[in-house]
């Protein structure tokens, strides 16, 4: 059979019917990315850059075009006086360092568990998957019901036990927050258990049966087998819930507003009503910007992290 | 390799083509002949818009067609992205006096006073002074209520008869409103029914814990006179948010914002539901809430029987004063045709509101020049509420009253201040924080950024 790569070709005719026929093979491999890469510039790089540039403007815009004022930095120094800006921005980074080692956590042990040790893992690994298939919105809902302080089935079933004072959940401030992360990390739990799951199945067993040998117990074989082997595995999963985190939105929006009084607010959130309820799009590019320098940051740190490690 | 690329090349090119043509297609297909279309931006269901399209079209046959384009909601951004859009609107509505102002003043909106005068017409004869004074901007209007959502208690009559309270009187004040709401609370944990159920601090909701001060200080409730500073210390703020405080929190009468938040009683459809099914007996909402007991939001109990009264009215005050609202239609300056827009807006404002405010409900927004007019019109908007107390809905909805326009359309600090009411009410009715505090909060910081805005 011929070959017809470049260098296959370039064997037999000589180099400069091998260049010709690479240009081509690139040319039509660049071709078929353009596709993609249109709607990526048009759909996401452009945006942003355009984002970027507003970030530096005064627009509310409706006004249309012509609305458009730069005011330079103004937008950026208004942020470190903004303290529901700030707020929303220590509120997403304690969204995001309590969410993701618990909700990883509790994946890595459930995942251990339903790979080993269970009968039923189909309908479990279904049962735990739900929650993340699920409209966020209608997963929200539900558990504002749940979470009504005064005879919602949670404080309930906690005053039955013998809790007098429970938390008021989303209506207290100092418990709004806590009860955003709650559904965040049960709605988490199920990606992060499939993932682990798959990274599970790539361990060599064999490397179990010789530490039974050795006389190694469950616990042993957790920490010197299972979370070793699982480090590539949990750097992803890691990357992705941090940046996911960073842009928790939906639950916020339909439990609490915010609120009570800011105390559940985040970037993304304040984003929102900054862009479209008070039509300040200036402002909310500026905020944007700081919330993809904060991922970006965070994807460097992370990166730079692994490649000390390996 | 060449057949692939040029399978691939023919692909972009057909693809391109069709989008192209589908453009074209649809620019030319507006170009036809025939009468000027005045396109219609609103929420309103379909159903009510029947009967305005269907006058509209008679009236100015061969010249105008009103054509309905239904929006998701009334939301700032629904209305905003539309006015974006580039699409011919010829008549925009909304419900939100500050999204007026700001659209009027980024030069969305078509001053309107040209067609007052050319008509003969006096907005504050035909729509009220108070309504006057919100929607002047600079000597223009920038939009013509098409509503005026006065604020009314509707109530489960059966509960008053079972608890043998009775029913609010014409004139009756708060502490009627409040003596009764305690009486018709009984009951704990989910089976309580509370003796009222009204809306004060749900995020960009009706705020009505500051009735009683909107209805003892006027319109622009918390801006001082010279629109300088806020008059959040004003005695009247107190007691109003004492009050309603004093309600939720002491009497546990009304239905807690942890509640009526995630059971969305704050949703008008819900709230009548909560009403006639007996969660509560009071529910303090606009003339319209009578809209939802019509069958297609669902099916009203047989025996229902729901009654409505005035706003209560503060003590010290000697006649009812309601609180109201408005709902606006503009005209948007980029309009295809202004004179078939203002022809739309004349006739379902003014000439003929019964074809528009009276389907869904809604008072009208201008005023009532004789009582039987107001009979009639209150005859048709009640009609067709299975559960309705109709007589007795009529007899108080000719009451004397005077209406106080809650519109907020000064818009130095205006969003900032909004933002923090909505932070500090949850608050406060949350129990986090005092009713003191809360209003030494929104005096002091509601200065700062009118201060801020008036500067920039």
């Amino acid at each position: 059979m011929r070959l017809n790569s470049a260098a296959a070709v370039a064997a037999r005719k000589g180099p400069r019917r091998a260049t010709h026929l690479r240009r081509y093979e690139n040319l039509t491999a660049f071709a078929f990315l353009a596709l993609n890469f249109i709607g990526y510039l048009l759909f996401k790089l452009i945006p942003i850059l355009l984002a970027l540039i507003l970030s530096f403007t005064k627009w509310n815009f409706v006004s249309g075009i012509s609305g458009v004022k730069l005011i330079g930095l103004e937008n950026y120094a208004r942020l470190f006086s903004d303290p529901v800006f700030i707020t929303s921005f220590i509120n997403t980074i304690v969204y995001a360092i309590a969410l993701v080692p618990v909700s990883i956590f509790l994946a890595l042990v459930l995942g251990v568990v339903l790979n080993e040790y269970v009968f039923g893992k189909g309908l479990l690994r279904l049962a735990f998957y739900l929650p993340y298939i699920s409209s966020m919105v209608a997963v929200s809902i539900v558990w504002m019901v749940l979470f009504i302080p005064a005879y919602g089935p949670i404080n309930t079933f906690l005053t039955n036990i013998g809790i007098s004072h429970p938390p008021r959940w989303l209506n207290g401030s100092n418990s709004s927050l806590i009860s955003i992360i709650i559904v965040g990390v049960w709605q988490s739990l199920g990606y992060n258990i499939i993932i682990v799951l798959a990274g599970l199945q790539g361990i060599d067993r064999s490397l179990y049966e010789s530490a039974e040998i050795d006389g190694a117990n469950v616990i042993r074989k957790f920490f010197s087998i299972t979370i070793p082997s699982l480090s590539n595995t949990m750097f992803f999963l890691v990357m992705i819930s941090f940046i996911r985190s960073f842009q928790v939105f939906t639950s916020v929006q339909v439990m609490t507003q915010g609120g009570p009084g800011n105390s559940s607010s985040v970037l993304v959130y304040y984003i929102y009503i900054t862009a479209f309820e008070q039509s300040d799009i200036g402002y909310a590019s500026a905020m944007s910007w700081v919330l993809f320098l904060l991922v970006f940051i965070f994807a460097i740190v992370r990166n730079a992290t692994r490649s000390n490690q390996n | 390799m060449r057949t692939k690329i040029a399978i691939f090349a023919m692909a972009m090119l057909l693809t391109s083509a069709i989008v192209f043509a589908g453009g074209s297609a649809e620019k030319s297909s507006t170009a036809t002949a025939g009468p000027e279309k005045v396109y219609w931006y609103a929420w309103t269901a379909p159903a009510n818009m029947v009967d305005l399209i269907a006058a509209f079209n008679k009236k100015y046959a061969g010249k105008y067609e009103l054509v309905y384009q239904k929006m998701a909601d009334a939301a700032t951004l629904t209305i905003n992205t539309a006015l974006a859009s580039g699409a011919p609107i010829s008549v925009m509505t909304q419900a939100s006096a500050f999204d007026l102002r700001e659209r009027a003043d980024s030069g969305v909106f078509l001053g309107l006073k040209q067609f007052f005068d050319k008509a003969g017409l006096d907005y504050a004869t035909v729509f009220g002074k108070s309504v006057e004074e919100t929607m002047n901007f600079n000597g223009d209007y920038y939009a013509v209520p098409y509503a005026n959502n006065i604020n009314m208690v509707f109530f489960n009559e059966k509960m008053f008869d079972a608890a043998g309270v009775p029913y609010p009187q014409p004139h009756w004040t708060w502490s009627d409103f409040r003596a009764a709401a305690k009486k018709l609370t009984h009951g704990t944990g989910a089976n309580k029914v509370y003796g009222a159920m009204l809306d004060v601090a749900a995020p960009n909701g009706d705020e009505y814990w500051a009735t009683i001060a909107q209805q003892k200080l006027g319109s622009f409730w918390y801006y001082n006179s010279d629109f300088k500073t806020t008059r959040f210390d004003a005695p009247a703020m107190k007691e109003s948010l004492q009050f309603f405080y004093d309600m939720f929190m002491v009497d546990r009468s009304a239905v807690p914002l942890s509640q009526y938040t995630a059971l969305k009683y704050n949703n008008d459809t819900n709230g009548m539901k909560g009403l006639y099914s007996g969660r509560y007996a009071m529910w303090v909402a606009p003339v319209y809430g009578s809209l939802y007991l019509m069958k297609s939001y669902g099916e009203v109990p047989e025996g229902t029987r729901i009654g409505l009264a005035n706003l209560p009215r503060p003590d010290g005050l000697s006649q009812s004063v309601s609180t109201t609202y408005s709902s606006q239609a503009s005209i948007p300056k980029n309009t295809p045709d202004k004179e078939g827009a203002w022809a739309a807006i004349k006739m379902a404002t003014i000439d003929n509101a019964e074809l528009y405010a009276g389907q869904k409900a809604m008072n009208p927004g201008y005023q009532f020049s004789t009582n039987a007019a107001a009979d009639a019109f209150y005859k048709l908007i009640f009609n067709d509420k299975p559960g309705l107390d109709v007589s007795e809905a009529l007899k108080v909805m000719l009451l004397p009253r005077e209406l106080i326009s809650k519109d907020n359309t000064h818009i130095q600090g205006q969003a900032k201040i909004n933002e923090l009411i909505n932070s500090d009410m949850t608050l406060v009715f949350n129990g986090e924080m005092s009713v003191d505090a809360a209003l030494k909060d929104l005096k002091t910081k509601g200065d700062q950024y009118i201060a801020a805005d008036m500067n920039k």
